[in-house]
């Protein structure tokens, strides 16, 4: 199987081919590999005319903006990815960060919006936007930007290449193939790395056709709509669609990533005849470094080929692969970017590696609290307890003047005294350094990802 | 069909949110009440919900406006602002 080395030499291929590269619209309209193939190279054309830059790409499932995608990259431009779904401030915010050249979106009232924020770069200070990226070669391709979710600290511009995508797609396809007579649909945000390589790229890679999804609205319908034979999702999707019988009997492969799958679901999903696999990964890695087999246990996660990794001594997962970033961008003034040391990443996963070489997460180090005494409280475990005393899911545990605090969130202040009466019964099972010290209680609720993990680094800035 | 009051959109909304989400059920909402990803409605449910508002009030909001809506009063807001 091909490893290809860029966009360039994938699209190249496509040239002739007539099998449907993209289905889109509501009667469900093709676009095959040679005509998606001479739509790029004539965008391509276009861009280099217009001489080097980078590009802000608002991203949604429409041809248009794959093949915008693909023809900047190819173009030598540096592309950024944000998601159609943000809200305007934050997208604004982000052109003010990135300062691009270009910028994309199909929503014309949107990419107004846009532009006349960029037009104000002038009067704005702070940002280096993307000019202290390194030099590309006149043959190079663009890279490609991501920003990670922010689970643990604040959302990071990650730097991929169309090299360690494609890398990613291969190993992909090396765990879980797919080939012509597939479709994948894809309702993934393009502008997260797993949407990008596993809803989109991975399935052109190697001739699947991509079924774009219509949109939030469709959501519900587009399985029906579309058939296909591959579905990449988060939980929430895949148990939403599960639960609503919003799934196609075509349906045979159903690739979950981002969180895990509950067990119940993956038994209900192969009951219905799917098989259902679990991938692990991160932005910096390009997308998956591992995925689950369809075996008896749906969580032994099987390293993909060229992933080294290793469990340092303090249990962090640690991986070296060719799907690695180029490094971490800054857009400060003094920023710039920070490669990755060595060529070996650090996940703040923890996790271990079974006889088998399986590979088993266990959790996040940052879910770790050690206190001053070397007391290490491992939260998910304290707050798993904290949550059947209290009768509610949403708390977290943060260390705050170096003590355990326990905020608490979608509660009124009036159930304060009733809340620390349940927790001194709880730390009176606990050694006197593992106690919860103080509580802080919010009507908010607790920050989280759209994945539903928390951002305890966001709590710190909560008022009780 | 009579143009409905924003009572009625509020009552007939409110409705919908109580059967799509049975977590809600008994909840009192107000048009202040942060009604996206809150209050026990995660961002599947809140599609869900709009996606039923928009057949009820037979009404299409635009798909990059969704997660501008935040309020109950917002929602109703769009549902005024879009209904045929």
């Amino acid at each position: 199987m091909h490893i290809y080395q860029n966009f360039s030499e994938l699209v190249r291929t496509w040239e002739g081919d007539d099998s449907p590269a993209l289905i889109y619209g509501d009667t469900r309209k093709s676009l095959t590999r040679d005509a998606l193939a001479k739509e790029i190279f004539r965008e391509e054309a276009a861009i280099r005319s217009q001489g080097p830059g980078n590009e802000f790409i608002v991203t949604d499932h429409t041809p248009r903006t794959i093949i915008r995608i693909f023809a900047s990259v190819m173009a030598g431009h540096d592309v950024v990815l944000a998601d159609e779904g943000m809200t305007d401030e934050s997208l604004m915010a982000l052109v003010r960060l990135v300062r691009p050249t270009w910028i994309c979106a199909s929503d014309e009232e949107l990419a107004d919006l846009l532009i006349r924020t960029a037009a104000s770069y002038s009067q704005e200070a702070g940002s280096a936007g993307l000019s202290l990226l390194p030099p590309l070669a006149p043959w190079e391709e663009g890279r490609v930007i991501f920003f990670t979710s922010g689970t643990t600290a604040m959302s990071r511009a990650v730097v991929l290449t169309s090299r360690s995508l494609m890398a990613s797609s291969w190993s992909g396809q090396s765990m879980l193939p797919c080939g012509p007579g597939d479709t994948l649909l894809s309702i993934l945000p393009l502008s997260h790395v797993f949407g990008f390589v596993c809803s989109l790229l991975w399935g052109l890679s190697y001739g699947a056709a991509i079924a774009l999804g219509r949109g939030v609205r469709h959501m519900l319908e587009d399985c029906m709509h579309f058939k296909p034979t591959i579905l990449s999702a988060v939980p929430s999707v895949a148990q939403l669609l599960m639960m609503r019988g919003s799934l196609n009997s075509e349906l045979k492969t159903l690739l979950v990533g981002a969180a895990p799958l509950p067990e119940a679901s993956v038994r209900m999903l192969r009951q219905m005849g799917i098989h259902v696999y679990l991938g692990y990964g991160l932005t910096e890695t390009s997308s998956g470094i591992a995925i689950t087999q369809d075996l008896d246990n749906p969580y032994d996660l099987y390293p993909c080929p060229g992933a080294d990794i290793r469990i340092e001594p303090d249990g962090e997962i640690s991986v070296s692969t060719p799907c690695l970033m180029e490094g971490y961008y800054d857009f400060g003034a003094e920023g710039g970017l920070t490669p990755v040391e060595g060529g070996r990443f650090y996940t703040g996963d923890l996790g271990l590696l079974d006889k088998q070489g399986a590979l088993h997460l266990t959790g996040r180090k940052k879910d770790m609290l050690v206190l001053p005494d070397g007391t290490k409280i491992f939260c998910p475990e304290y707050e798993a307890e904290l949550a059947d005393l209290l009768g509610t899911a949403d708390i977290a545990l943060i260390l705050k003047n170096n003590r355990p605090v326990l905020a608490i969130g979608q509660t009124p202040p009036a159930a304060r005294n009733r809340l620390l009466a349940l927790i001194e019964s709880f730390n009176r099972q606990k050694a006197r350094s593992g106690q919860i010290a103080d509580i802080l209680v919010t009507e908010l609720p607790l920050p989280r990802t759209a994945t539903g993990k928390i951002k305890r680094w966001e709590i710190l800035n909560l008022r009780d | 069909m009579a143009k409905l009051t924003r009572q009625e959109i509020r009552e007939k909304t409110i409705k919908i949110i109580h059967n799509c989400v049975p977590e809600l059920e008994g909840v009192e909402l107000t048009e202040d009440s942060v009604v996206n990803t809150d209050m026990g409605m995660d961002s599947m449910n809140f599609i869900l919900v709009i996606c039923k508002l928009e057949a009820e009030f037979d009404v299409k909001i635009p798909d990059r406006l969704w997660n501008k809506l935040s309020t109950l009063g917002q929602v109703i807001d769009a549902i005024e602002k879009y209904s045929k």
